[in-house]
């Protein structure tokens, strides 16, 4: 009944054929990229990028502006906190909040900031798999020396896909034991506090029981959180080549502007 | 007067484009009624029930309780309903909160709160002792006790049960199905959501199969053996293995007692001709 698949859009664009851990390297640049910037001219270059990049992934933007809808009220706040709280040459004077030309240049540009970065990050779930970037980000931890701190990177990737794997019977429990309480006239409206001991506890103990029984059932199939082998080891393309290259002249563009 | 259910369609959200888990399904049941529903798993049975106490609402159809329709709180009081794994909703430090959790909802207080609680534990055969024990300190099997004594505070109209027996002992089992049988007595509706035939048929009034999201049988318990629906029990087996070699049995039979008056029925002289047609076979069988 509950399938989590976050918001990966099917397909077979480039960008989807892409490694993870280009995807995941050219993620992480583009967003210190996009904090250090600190000119339209720049931002408007980014924007670019980005909607080049979703042509490529044949992902609709429309889709992308709608998984970031639910921040935007954070963002507005942001924004708004930007151009009434900075010092500076008043646009309209006005007697308790006076908007300024710097509030409203550097609440653009905030605002700017956190939906791109939003926005890169949603282009990249919605063009890999999660179970990818778990394999992604364990290749590339793989050589960090973890072991001396008591966890190897597949035991980082082996939680990682269990919790996403948790997610859709965690949300069923959820449901479940919601019904069971509105059967015994739990009202919410009436009192939220009670209402929430009443779903919680019981979803964090079932969540530890089914833990535990999972636990158990790797146990017996031998799991010992040794290195294991994956059937789609990754593996770097031409393509995952020549992406990074462009990747780095864009940085080198924007680094000089 | 009863649950009446009139051309109930119903998808879960976000799964339009798939088949719906209901398709125009109606039917009723009368006050005080013993019904069972059957089907396979994701035939609609939970969805259908969620819609008798009001949890799901219907996309297409009406759904009332008593003339009252399920959007109504009422109605969540009128009718009791224990999900799967009951054992799972427990939360309260003690288990007289624990029961006292859904009357003290619908505003009951004081003595009357009280009584309820002592007797639902007392019809759910727990000691008055264990009420101000954590409710994690119990079996699983006397959870799920608590948890139907938390539903039968409300003192409700109907009680649905959804797959009671599932994961209990023979013994709890039996304790359990003769503890409905004396809520029905009481004039209490009940409604259990089954596989096991064979265990619930001596109890039931009305039978409700389900296949694919739609009713394909509603009718008594004889009519549904007749029928041929599958699962069938160890005993009807037998009747329809008996009548294969030529006895002429009914087969709308679920109980030992009626069973054993109709194969009465073969003495002496058939009884003979048949057993020793069985010998023949699982002689030949043998060999």
């Amino acid at each position: 009944m509950y399938e989590i698949t976050f918001n990966y859009v099917y397909g077979n664009s480039l960008l989807h054929r892409l490694d993870p851990r280009t995807k995941l390297g050219a993620v992480m640049c583009l967003s210190i990229l996009i904090f250090r910037e600190g000119s339209f001219a720049g931002m408007g270059l980014l924007i670019a990028f980005f909607l080049l990049l979703t042509g490529i992934s044949g992902v609709r933007l429309s889709f992308l502006l709608r998984s970031v809808r639910p921040l935007f009220f954070v963002i507005i706040i942001i924004f708004c906190f930007q151009l009434f709280e900075t010092k500076g040459t008043p646009i309209v004077t006005l007697p308790v909040f006076t908007p300024t030309y710097e509030g409203l240049r550097l609440g653009a540009l905030l605002s700017l900031r956190f939906e791109l970065l939003l926005l890169y990050a949603t282009l990249f779930t919605a063009s890999t798999l999660p179970s990818q970037i778990t394999n992604g980000i364990e290749r590339l931890l793989r050589p960090l020396p973890l072991r001396y701190l008591g966890v190897t990177s597949f035991d980082l990737a082996t939680m990682m896909s269990l919790s996403i794997r948790f997610l859709p019977s965690f949300l069923e429990n959820a449901a479940t034991i919601r019904s069971a309480q509105l059967a015994r006239g739990l009202d919410f409206r009436h009192d939220l506090r009670r209402g929430t001991t009443a779903i919680v506890v019981p979803l964090i103990r079932r969540s530890i029981l089914l833990a535990e029984e999972v636990t158990e059932a790797m146990e017996s199939r031998c799991y010992q959180g040794s290195r294991r082998t994956s059937i789609h080891e990754l593996s770097m393309q031409k393509s995952d080549w020549k992406a990074l290259f462009i990747l780095a002249l864009f940085i080198i563009l924007i680094l000089t502007l | 007067m009863g649950i009446k259910v009139e051309n109930l369609s119903y998808s879960y959200p976000g799964n339009q484009k798939r088949k719906p888990a209901l398709e125009n399904v109606s039917l009723e049941i009368a006050r005080g009624e013993f019904a069972v529903i059957s089907g396979t798993s994701g035939a609609g049975k939970s969805t259908l029930i969620k819609h008798f106490n009001g949890i799901l609402t219907p996309e297409s159809g009406r759904v009332t309780v008593d003339g009252l329709d399920t959007t109504s709180r009422e109605v969540r009081r009128k009718v009791g309903m224990l999900f799967q794994h009951s054992q799972d909703q427990l939360f309260e430090e003690t288990i007289y909160k624990e029961i006292a959790f859904g009357p003290s909802n619908f505003g009951i207080r004081g003595e009357e709160l009280k009584e309820r609680v002592h007797d639902a534990l007392s019809f759910v055969h727990l000691d008055t002792r264990i009420l101000n024990r954590s409710p994690f300190s119990l079996s699983g099997g006397e959870k799920r006790r608590v948890a139907l004594a938390g539903i039968m505070a409300l003192r409700p109209t109907y009680l649905v049960l959804d797959e009671p027996t599932a994961g209990l002992d023979p013994e709890s089992r039996t304790k359990l199905l003769g503890r409905l049988q004396n809520i029905h007595k009481k004039g209490v509706g009940i409604i259990v959501v089954s596989h096991n035939m064979e265990e619930i048929l001596p109890f039931a009034q009305k039978v409700i199969s389900m296949e694919e999201g739609k009713i394909v049988f509603t009718g008594s318990p004889e009519e549904y053996l007749r029928v041929g629906h599958s699962p069938v029990s160890l005993l009807t087996r037998l009747i329809k293995e008996l009548n294969r070699k030529g006895a002429n049995l009914r087969e709308d039979i679920f109980t030992a007692e009626e069973a054993l008056k109709e194969l009465q029925k073969l003495r002496p002289e058939k009884e003979r001709e048949i057993s020793e047609k069985i010998d023949g076979t699982v002689m030949q069988e043998n060999v």
